[in-house]
C-alpha cells in the first residue's frame, strides 16, 4: 500500500559503496603514510626538491631504521607551520627561516638544541671548528640554539657577460673588498637598458628576482645603516634613518625617475627571472637558490658580483639569509630527529648540499670542498659566494616579524610605486613598527 | 499549524521518540556550534597563542581594534567597497536576467542551465581560472580591451584594480543563485496581471518595475541578505587569488583575510575571537535593519 | 496590412534581441571556464599568445596534472568527505525535521527557536573554536576533522526539512497512527518518500558545499594523502606559479565532476528550491 521508502536501496547502496570506499582508502593510507615516520617540512620549489630528496635519501641509505615523510609547504611556510603547530601537529623536524623562528622560539614550539649538544660532544666541536659563527647566532635568540643554520642564502647581483661586453663595459667587481658605488651601478645599468622605437624596453638594466621590500632594505643597508641594533630582539628599527631612506629611494628609483628595471606592470606578465635567463635583462639581483635555474639556460654566460655600496657606506653587504633546521618540542622521536638533522647540518650533508650547486653550504668545509667547486662551474667569481657571510649585515630577529612584514608591504609598497617618497617611512612605517616592537 | 493526535498511541511514545530524533542534530549543533560560540566570546576577552596560558585582558583586544589598529579601518573599509561592489551589480544583474529567463522561449531551459553553472564551481577553482583571464599581457580581458585601444590594465598589481577584480569575481559567483531565487519568483506571479497592464498599455520596462519587482520583494530581500553576509565574510577567493596578506599593499585587505591573518598567521587566537564578534555583532545589525527597512515598505505598500 | 507586417518584423526583431541578449549573457557565465579550457590545451610558450583557440591541442597538459599531484586521491578523499556528510545531513536533519514538524514534545518550539537563533552565527565566528576542538580530540590532520563535525546535521538543514513537512497533507500519517505505526515507521516509510525534493536540496547544497570548502582543509590538513582537491589546487598553484596551461587544465579537472553532476540533477535541484519556498515569499 505504501510506497517503497524513499531511496532506501539507493542509500544502502550508496552506504555500501562509502564504507567500501573508506576501508579501500584508509588501508591504502595506511601504506604510503607511516605513522612512525620522521616528519620533514621544508619548502622547496620543484628544482630544489630534487636536491632535498637526495640529501634525505643519502639520510635513509646511511640510517635505514629511520624513515622520513616530507611535508612540501605551500606558498605561506611560516602560516602553515604555525598552524600545524597550533593544531597540536607539530612537524619533527622543520625549515627554519631566520626572520621568523623566533616567534616559534619565544612560544616553546622548538626545542632548544643546545640540550642535544650537550650529550653529543664530538659533533658539538666538530659543528664549532667547521661552522660561521654569524650563521649560527642567528638562531641564537634568548639564549637558546633553536637550529642549526643549513644554508645560506644571501643575495648579490647576477650579470650577463655577453651583454656587459657587447655594451663594452668594464666588468664589476669579482670580490668583496672590490666596491662600486651607487652611481656607478646606476650608470651600468642605464647603459645597459636599450628602448625601441615605441619606448618599450626591449632590454633592462636591472631586474629583482627577490622580495621588492626586502631588497629595498637592502640597498638601504647597504647605505651604510643597520637594520637595527642589536640584532636580537630590537626595540626599534632604523627605518626611519635617513641613509637607510636614501637607500631605499635609490632603489625606487630605478624603476621610476630612472627607469632602468621595470616596474610590476612593465614587466608583461614575463618574470623577472624569465628576463634575465632570455637575455633581456643585464643585472638581477637574487639569492644563490637562482643559480639552478639560471645554469640551466645553455645559452646564458653569466657571473656573479657583489652589491654596490651607497656614499654612505664604506663596504658592500649582502644580507645573511639563513635557513636551518629545527626540532619540534612535541616531537615523539627527538633522537631520530637530531640524527637527521645532525646528517643534514653536518659535513656529510654539507658536502652533498654544496655538490647540489643548490645552497650554498654553510660549513667551511662544505664551502671550500671540490664538490662546492665543480658544481658552479658556470661562474668565475667563486669568491663571492664562498666570502659571501663574511660580508654580510644581518636583518632583525623578532617574534612578532610577520607583523613587520605585513606592515613593509603596506607602506614601502607605495614607494616603490612612486606614490610617496621614502622619506614618508619615517613618520609612518617607523612609527607603527616602533609600536609592534614595543607591545608585549 | 496541524497538530496530529494520537488517538490510540500513547502521547509519551511520541515525545520520546521526538526527544531522540532530535537528539543526534542537537549534540552536534551543541558541540560545533553553540559551544564554540561561547568558547570565542571567552577567548576574545583573552591574549592566546595555544602555547603559552592564556592571559586574561579583558576589554583590551576589542580596544586595540577600535583605537590603534590601522588595519582594521582598512580592513572594514575594503571590506564594505567589496560587499557593496558585489551586491549592487548581483542584484541588477540578475534582475535583468532572471526577467529575460522567465520567458517561454525555445530552448530557454539550455540558457537556464548555462546560467547555472558558475553555482558549481568551487571558490577555489574560480580564483585560479580568474587569475588566468586576469594576467596582465596575456588574459583574455586585456586582450579584449586592446581590440577597443584601450592599454592593459593592471589587474592584479595594482591595489586599487585588485579590488575591482576581486569584485567581478564576486558578482560573476553571485549572480547564478540570485538568478534562481527571484527566477523562482518571478514564476510565482500570476499572468493576469501583466496582460491587464498590457491592455491598459504599459510597457514591457513599466511592467517589470512595477508588477514584479515588488511583488518578488520577499526572494529580493533573501537574495540581498545572503549576499551581504557572504560578501562580509568573503575569505577563499580574496586568499586564492591574491594572497594571503590582502593582495598588493593590502589592497584586499578584507576582514575575512584579517581574521585568518591574525589566528594562523600571528598565532594571536584571542584578538581574531573579538575581531569575529565584532564581525559578527556589525552583520546582525544589517541583517536587522534590512528586515526593519523591508517591513516598512511592506506598510507603506 | 503594412501593420501586420510591421508587427512581425518588430516581434522577429524583438526575439533576435532576446536570443542575443540570452547569448550575451550566456557567455558571460562561460567565459572563464571557456578560457581556462582554452589555456589548457596550449603549450607554455603559446599561452603568451591571446588566441581564443589553441592551434594544436595540447592534451599532455592533463596528464602532467597526474604526474604534478595525486588527482585521484584527492579525488577519492573529496567524494568521502562530501559522501560522508551529504549522508548524514540529509538523514539526521530529515529525522529532526521531522520531529520539530509533527512529534510534540516538551521545549519542542523552545528549542526550534535556538536552532534559528544559530543560524545567524557566522562561520568565522565558529572556525577558531572548532579549530581548538579538534585540537583537543587529536583529529588534526585526519579525514575525522573532515567528516564528524557536519556529519550529525546542522541546524539550517533542520530548518529546511521542518519547513518542508510542515507543507505536508497529513492523511497518509493519520493512517498510519491508527494502523499503529511507531513515528520511526511513519517517519521511514511513509513521510520520506515524499520529502524527495527537499531532500534533493538539501543534498545537493551540502555535497557543494563540502566539495567546495577551502578555509577548513587548509588549517586542518598537512597530509598530501588526505588533501581535498581544492587543497591541491591551492598547492600547485604555489608550487608551479605562473605554469598557466598546467593550472589551466587541474582547474578543468576539478570542476568537471560537478559541473557533470549539476548539469544532470539541475532540473530537479530548480524545482525543488521553488517548492521548499525559498523565493516567492
Amino acid at each position: 500500500m505504501f510506497d517503497q521508502p524513499f531511496g532506501r536501496r539507493t542509500l544502502l547502496r550508496g552506504a555500501g559503496v562509502l564504507g567500501a570506499a573508506s576501508v579501500g582508502l584508509w588501508s591504502a593510507g595506511c601504506g604510503d603514510d607511516d605513522a612512525d615516520a620522521l616528519t620533514f617540512f621544508f619548502q622547496a620549489n620543484p628544482e630544489e626538491a630534487d636536491a632535498r630528496l637526495r640529501i634525505i635519501h643519502a639520510f635513509q641509505s646511511t640510517h635505514p631504521d629511520i624513515r622520513v615523510r616530507t611535508v612540501l609547504s605551500g606558498p605561506d611556510p611560516m602560516q602553515q607551520v604555525s598552524t600545524f603547530c597550533a593544531g597540536g601537529k607539530c612537524p619533527d623536524v622543520l625549515m627554519a627561516w631566520e626572520l621568523t623562528y623566533a616567534g616559534l622560539a619565544e612560544r616553546g614550539v622548538l626545542t632548544d638544541l643546545n640540550t642535544m649538544l650537550a650529550r653529543d660532544p664530538g659533533f658539538a666541536a666538530q659543528l664549532k671548528a667547521d661552522s660561521i659563527r654569524d650563521l649560527s647566532d642567528t638562531f641564537a635568540f634568548g639564549g637558546g640554539q633553536y637550529a642549526l643554520p643549513e644554508q645560506w642564502s644571501g643575495n648579490f647581483l647576477f650579470y650577463n657577460k655577453a651583454l656587459f661586453d657587447q655594451a663594452g663595459l668594464p666588468r664589476p667587481p669579482d670580490r668583496w673588498d672590490k666596491l662600486w658605488s651607487f652611481t656607478e651601478f646606476l650608470t651600468t645599468a642605464a647603459a645597459l637598458t636599450k628602448r625601441d622605437g615605441s619606448g618599450k624596453a626591449t632590454q633592462w638594466g636591472f631586474v629583482d628576482t627577490w622580495v621588492p621590500y626586502y631588497s629595498a632594505g637592502l640597498f638601504g643597508m647597504n647605505n651604510g645603516t643597520p637594520w637595527c641594533r642589536p640584532r636580537m630582539n630590537p626595540t626599534h628599527l632604523n627605518f626611519d634613518d635617513d641613509a637607510f631612506i636614501e637607500g631605499v629611494q635609490f632603489y625606487a628609483d630605478l624603476a621610476g625617475a630612472h627607469r632602468v628595471a621595470p616596474k610590476a606592470a612593465d614587466q608583461q606578465s614575463i618574470s623577472t627571472m624569465d628576463l634575465f635567463t632570455s637575455g633581456k635583462a643585464a643585472m638581477a639581483l637574487g639569492g644563490h637558490w637562482r643559480y639552478q635555474t639560471f645554469s640551466r639556460a645553455e645559452t646564458l654566460d653569466f657571473d656573479v658580483t657583489v652589491l654596490p655600496a651607497g656614499p654612505k657606506s664604506d663596504r658592500a653587504s649582502s644580507n645573511i639569509g639563513t635557513t636551518g633546521l629545527a626540532i619540534a618540542a612535541s616531537s615523539p622521536r627527538k633522537q631520530q630527529a637530531w640524527e637527521f638533522v645532525k646528517f643534514a647540518t653536518g659535513p656529510v650533508g654539507q658536502a652533498l648540499i654544496g655538490a647540489s650547486g643548490l645552497f650554498v653550504p654553510v660549513l667551511t668545509s662544505g664551502t671550500k670542498s671540490a664538490g662546492f667547486a665543480s658544481a658552479h662551474n658556470r661562474i668565475r667569481n667563486l669568491a663571492v659566494l664562498t666570502d659571501g657571510p663574511a660580508h654580510s649585515g644581518y636583518l632583525p630577529v623578532t617574534p612578532v616579524w610577520q607583523k613587520i612584514d605585513a606592515l613593509m608591504d603596506r607602506d614601502i609598497g607605495p614607494v616603490l610605486r612612486g606614490r610617496r617618497p621614502a622619506t614618508s617611512l619615517k613618520t609612518g612605517l617607523s612609527r607603527a613598527v616602533d609600536q609592534v616592537l614595543g607591545s608585549p | 499549524m496541524i497538530s496530529i493526535d494520537d488517538g490510540g498511541m500513547p502521547t509519551k511514545r511520541r515525545a520520546r521518540a521526538g526527544r531522540a530524533f532530535v537528539a543526534p542534530n542537537l549534540a552536534a549543533i551543541a558541540v560545533f556550534m553553540l559551544f564554540p560560540l561561547g568558547f570565542s566570546l571567552y577567548m576574545s576577552f583573552q591574549k592566546w597563542d595555544l602555547f603559552t596560558p592564556a592571559k586574561f585582558v579583558g576589554l583590551a583586544n576589542f580596544r586595540h581594534l577600535f583605537t590603534d589598529d590601522p588595519l582594521f579601518a582598512t580592513a572594514l573599509r575594503n571590506t564594505a567597497v567589496y560587499t557593496i561592489g558585489t551586491l549592487v551589480p548581483a542584484v541588477l544583474i540578475s534582475l535583468v536576467v532572471a526577467a529575460l529567463l522567465n520567458r517561454k522561449l525555445k530552448g530557454i531551459s539550455v540558457f537556464r542551465a548555462v546560467v547555472f553553472v558558475p553555482l558549481a564551481v568551487s571558490s577555489v577553482v574560480t580564483a585560479v581560472m580568474w587569475q588566468f583571464v586576469f594576467n596582465t599581457d596575456n588574459g583574455l580581458l586585456n586582450t579584449m580591451l586592446g581590440w577597443v585601444g584601450i592599454g592593459p590594465v593592471p589587474w592584479l598589481l595594482d591595489p586599487g584594480w585588485a579590488m575591482v577584480s576581486l569584485c567581478m569575481i564576486s558578482v560573476w559567483k553571485s549572480v547564478p543563485f540570485a538568478t534562481v531565487v527571484l527566477l523562482a519568483a518571478m514564476q510565482g506571479v500570476p499572468h493576469t496581471l501583466y496582460e491587464a497592464a498590457r491592455i491598459d498599455g504599459a510597457s514591457a520596462t513599466r511592467q517589470f518595475i512595477s508588477i514584479t519587482v515588488p511583488l518578488i520583494r520577499g526572494a529580493l530581500s533573501f537574495v540581498v541578505v545572503i549576499t551581504i553576509i557572504n560578501a562580509f565574510q568573503a575569505f577563499d577567493q580574496v586568499y586564492v587569488l591574491t594572497g594571503g596578506h590582502g593582495g598588493p599593499e593590502t589592497g584586499t585587505y578584507v576582514l575575512g583575510i584579517m581574521l585568518f591573518q591574525h589566528a594562523f598567521t600571528f598565532l594571536d587566537f584571542g584578538y581574531a575571537s573579538a575581531l569575529a564578534w565584532v564581525m559578527f555583532a556589525i552583520l546582525f545589525g544589517l541583517t536587522l535593519l534590512q528586515l526593519r527597512l523591508t517591513r516598512r515598505s511592506a506598510l507603506e505598500l | 496590412m503594412s501593420y501586420l507586417i510591421r508587427g512581425v518584423r518588430r516581434s522577429i526583431v524583438r526575439g533576435v534581441a532576446l536570443y542575443a541578449a540570452l547569448i550575451g549573457v550566456a557567455w558571460c557565465a562561460l567565459f572563464p571556464i571557456l578560457w581556462a579550457l582554452s589555456g589548457s590545451l596550449k603549450t607554455e610558450s603559446e599561452v603568451a599568445t591571446p588566441t581564443l583557440v589553441p592551434s594544436h591541442p595540447h592534451w599532455a597538459n592533463y596528464g602532467e596534472v597526474f604526474a604534478l599531484m595525486p588527482f585521484w586521491r584527492m579525488f577519492l578523499n573529496t567524494v568521502l568527505y562530501a559522501g560522508c556528510v551529504t549522508a548524514g545531513q540529509v538523514f539526521f536533519c530529515s529525522l529532526a525535521g521531522y520531529s520539530f514538524a509533527r512529534l510534540r514534545f516538551r521545549g519542542r518550539d523552545t528549542l526550534f527557536v535556538l536552532y534559528l537563533a544559530t543560524l545567524m552565527v557566522p562561520l568565522t565566528v565558529t572556525v577558531i573554536p572548532q579549530f581548538i576542538l579538534m585540537r583537543t580530540f587529536g583529529w588534526t590532520d585526519t579525514p575525522l576533522a573532515m567528516i564528524v563535525p557536519g556529519l550529525f546535521g546542522s541546524a539550517f538543514g533542520t530548518y529546511l526539512m521542518r519547513q518542508f513537512f510542515r507543507t505536508l497533507p497529513t492523511d497518509l500519517e493519520e493512517a498510519a497512527i491508527l494502523d499503529g505505526c511507531t513515528p520511526w515507521q511513519i517517519y521511514w516509510r511513509i513521510l520520506l518518500p515524499q520529502t524527495k525534493p527537499a531532500i534533493m536540496v538539501l543534498a545537493v547544497l551540502t555535497w557543494v558545499n563540502v566539495w567546495n570548502d577551502f578555509l577548513w582543509p587548509l588549517v586542518m590538513i598537512q597530509r598530501q594523502s588526505i588533501a581535498t582537491l581544492n587543497l591541491g589546487l591551492v598547492w600547485m598553484q604555489g608550487q608551479y606559479v605562473s605554469r598557466w596551461p598546467v593550472l589551466m587544465a587541474a582547474s578543468i579537472l576539478i570542476l568537471l565532476p560537478l559541473v557533470l553532476v549539476y548539469a544532470i540533477a539541475q532540473r530537479a535541484f530548480v524545482r525543488g528550491i521553488a517548492v521548499t519556498g525559498f523565493g516567492g515569499r
